[in-house]
């Protein structure tokens, strides 16, 4: 079908164009992730539209068309089918269920209850995180990306149909699906009960295991506005939007481990060296651009500030106000200590947000110390 | 009598005609005197400007009402003989005006020589930009030729200076600009007519006396003589602390390794000798009983400090080689002016259309800031100024207005706006702009 060609070619270079744009204008770059019903369904159980839940517009033609997405509009998809043209080798595809659905219900529990999942498998995701981050290094996903292009040259067709989580959601959408009955015969009715207590099984360890570990996860710097750490971790598409578009520059995709990896950090500056940029109060950049409601405009802040007093200026009794008066949240005072006979610089963990202006701002020697840091967390 | 042959009785005769004759002069003189005081009216000031004593009066403590002697009249009065006056004071004599300068130390420099604020700070701002010229730089140049004058280069860091050195340097400057000056002399009031100041009266050993002056500056720190005259201020309590130099430093043989010490200090332009920094407790620093508190409080801890250090390991030979004369009050009254300087307009660079001179960082870190002249003008009283600490600034701000280099600049552009307003017949809030602008840049200040 050579309409179907054009049709898929058109709107692929429309997806490029909106990824490029989306470098310039952070109000696109929510929009090509945010367009696939795998991440808008999740962002909506969440309370988040990004890009004015267009995602809508591609689900409404998935209740009564088989696939649509796969056909048309799946970028990732389209590059996989050049690959599988371009391939030679044909393996038999065996047989076991499909379980892209089950790890989209995977991953739509864990939003709900706090264990990662698997939004960053969302072909859009894969495909729109090539455009982005690459000031801080190659993003994960492109590993991702690569390897399912080699699957795609060697088995065409195992990714798309079997374990890609935006068909299954497509599957599930199908509504005369639901409706058709088909004449099988008890022992094909068992084995696809069985497979699909299989698939549930499988999908039902992994997000268990996925859970665990994700209440281990050591405590990081996110960005401001992001969920609590297990409903950033089963959120974050790991995209890349928000790394692109910081414009301090602050954001990087974390390399390890396995289970937070390409999340985005919260970096000030080099160890040893005075950060130069810090997160504006009233910038909501990251916010604007995450396709899933992992950073909102209103959330968590950055964390919390603590000094070191020993590499304070007062601590020498030298005459400094800096970093209380830099700090745009009021969150420092200098506290006068009549056993010590000096002053020391106290956070208010209930006004700081951990932005890192004072951090900017201090004028000692790095090289010597920091007297101020941002740790994760609430706490001081 | 024969003089030349003398019996003895003669010779008594003679002295005790003389001793006579002096002891009743005298006598005479005294009694004069005394009566001349007896016979002074009420409140009037006889002979010797002695003032009459207050009265008790059933409990209250009266003042008798009395005129007080104008004993000079001058286009410029500056009162506070620190940084930003001294300053001020210099600046219009250079500008052609009549200046009478008035301290209440005997010597001049405020919190930096009496206060031992020995730190050059905010004359310099981002890629090591001199944004402080004009008297700023003349004195630092005049300073870094004297002997012990500044401990390193201005041009690229931030120096201490000595402040013997500097009282020296303002006692030079101060002659050689020919200008009146009252030491010892304590600012009372200020001089209202309706809503324009005439100049201040102070309190001396011998009595109050006024200055009349068509321009009156403010630089007592403290906003003394703008108080007196109405104008809108706030008070702030703030930091008050005491600095004071230890010395033998250069003789210190620390050992190797081990934690430095507190109250080491930084250095100074002598060798072996460093000045020692305190915070200090907030307080209303323009209460006695406070201030009172705070130096016994602080001397006591200032010992007990320098002991400790003298008890250290190879820190023996350490001695206290003075506590400042002058309690470390940061900031106290602050104008409520035209404008008030905010942190955020300095961050962003705000230019002004009436800037009379540009502040820098403390560190050289930041970019510099613009200064407008409506900072410096009150609200309603006409010829009065103020310039250094009490600039019309938020607390925030305060902190970069406070300190040495920005009290240089605001002073000498009130000393140029006053000396030109005296000269034009203009109120202070009336200087023409343009001509102000000339005067700075002929003084060689940066504007930006």
């Amino acid at each position: 079908m050579r309409i179907r060609g054009y049709v898929r070619a058109g709107i692929f270079a429309g997806m490029v164009t909106l990824c490029l744009l989306g470098r310039r204008f952070p109000a696109l770059a929510a929009w090509p992730a945010a367009a696939s019903p795998f991440i808008g369904l999740a962002a909506a159980a969440g309370g988040c539209w990004a890009a004015g839940g267009v995602w809508l517009a591609l689900a409404a033609p998935c209740l009564f068309w088989r696939r649509p997405i796969c056909r048309f509009v799946c970028p990732a998809g389209a590059c996989f089918d050049c690959m599988a043209k371009a391939g030679g080798r044909r393996f038999r595809l065996p047989r076991f269920p499909r379980f892209g659905l089950a790890l989209a219900v995977a991953t739509w529990l864990g939003c709900a209850a706090g264990a990662a999942g698997f939004l960053w498998l969302d072909p859009f995701v894969l495909f729109t995180s090539l455009f982005r981050g690459w000031g801080c290094g190659v993003p994960p996903l492109a590993a991702v990306f690569a390897a399912l292009l080699a699957l795609a040259w060697l088995v065409p067709g195992l990714w798309c149909r079997y374990a890609c989580p935006l068909g299954g959601v497509q599957d599930a959408l199908f509504l005369p699906r639901w409706f058709m009955t088909r004449p099988a015969a008890t022992d094909e009715a068992r084995r696809q009960v069985l497979r699909l207590g299989a698939a549930l099984a499988l999908g039902g360890i992994v997000f268990g295991f996925l859970r665990q570990r994700t209440r281990a996860a050591v405590r990081r710097l996110r960005p401001p506005g992001a969920a609590d750490e297990a409903q950033f971790l089963s959120r974050c598409t790991r995209c890349g939007n928000c790394v692109q578009a910081c414009p301090a520059g602050l954001l990087r995709p974390l390399a390890v481990p396995p289970l937070a990896c390409g999340t985005p950090e919260v970096v000030f500056g080099a160890a040893g060296a005075r950060p130069t940029r810090w997160c504006q109060a009233g910038c909501a950049v990251c916010a604007e651009v995450c396709p899933s409601g992992a950073i909102r405009p209103a959330g968590r802040r950055i964390g919390c500030c603590v000094v070191a007093f020993e590499h304070c200026r007062l601590y020498d009794d030298d005459e400094c106000s800096v970093c209380a008066r830099e700090c745009p949240f009021d969150a420092i005072t200098y506290v006068w200590s009549e056993t010590a006979y000096r002053r020391m610089p106290v956070v208010d963990a209930a006004r700081c947000n951990g932005c890192g202006r004072c951090l900017a701002a201090c004028p000692v020697d790095p090289r010597t110390g920091l007297p101020l840091r941002v740790v994760a967390g609430g706490d001081a | 009598m024969d003089y030349a042959h003398l019996s003895r009785r003669d010779w008594m005769k003679l002295l005790g005609v003389s001793a006579g004759a002096g002891i009743g002069l005298g006598a005479g003189d005294v009694l004069a005197d005394l009566r001349a005081r007896a016979n002074a009216p009420a409140g009037k000031p006889a002979n010797g400007l002695h003032t009459p004593p207050c009265q008790w009066n059933g409990g209250q403590i009266i003042r008798p009402q009395s005129t007080i002697p104008a004993i000079s009249e001058t286009d410029v009065l500056v009162v506070g003989g620190g940084a930003a006056g001294c300053a001020a004071a210099i600046a219009a004599a250079r500008a052609g005006a009549k200046v009478a300068l008035v301290e209440r130390y005997g010597y001049f420099g405020g919190l930096v020589t009496g206060g031992l604020v020995l730190k050059i700070l905010s004359h310099r701002a981002a890629n090591n930009q001199l944004v402080g010229r004009g008297l700023t730089e003349e004195m630092l140049q005049r300073l870094e030729n004297m002997p012990n004058g500044l401990n390193r280069d201005y041009r690229t860091g931030e120096p201490e200076l000595d402040a013997e050195v500097y009282k020296y340097l303002l006692v030079e400057m101060v002659s050689e600009a020919g200008i009146d000056v009252y030491l010892h002399s304590w600012a009372l009031d200020a001089i209202m007519d309706g809503d324009t100041c005439r100049g201040a009266v102070f309190q001396t050993k011998m009595g109050p006396h006024a200055i009349i002056a068509k321009q009156t500056i403010d630089t007592t720190g403290d906003g003394d003589i703008f108080a007196s005259a109405g104008c809108a201020h706030e008070i702030r309590a703030y930091w008050i602390g005491l600095v004071h130099r230890i010395g033998n430093l250069d003789k210190a043989t620390p050992e190797p390794g081990a934690k430095k010490p507190r109250g080491l200090g930084d250095g100074t332009p002598i060798p072996g000798i460093n000045w020692v920094n305190m915070s200090g407790p907030d307080g209303d620093g323009l209460d006695v009983k406070t201030l009172s508190r705070l130096e016994m409080n602080h001397r006591k801890q200032i010992w007990k400090q320098v002991q400790t250090l003298r008890n250290t390991p190879g820190y023996d030979k350490t001695y206290l080689v003075e506590t400042a004369p002058q309690i470390g009050v940061r900031v106290t009254r602050v104008l409520k002016a035209a404008h008030t300087m905010t942190l955020a307009d300095a961050e962003s660079q705000v230019p002004f259309d009436d800037c009379i001179g540009i502040g820098g960082a403390w560190f050289g870190e930041h970019a510099p800031w613009a200064i407008p002249y409506r900072a410096l003008v009150p609200e309603k009283i006409d010829n009065l100024l103020t310039a250094g600490r009490s600039t019309a600034a938020e607390p925030k701000m305060s902190e970069l207005v406070r300190v040495i280099v920005p009290c240089w600049v605001t002073g000498q552009a009130a000393g140029c706006a006053a000396a030109l307003a005296a000269r034009l017949g203009t109120t202070a809030r009336a200087v023409p702009y343009a001509e102000l602008r000339k005067l700075l840049l002929e003084q060689k200040v940066y504007l930006g």
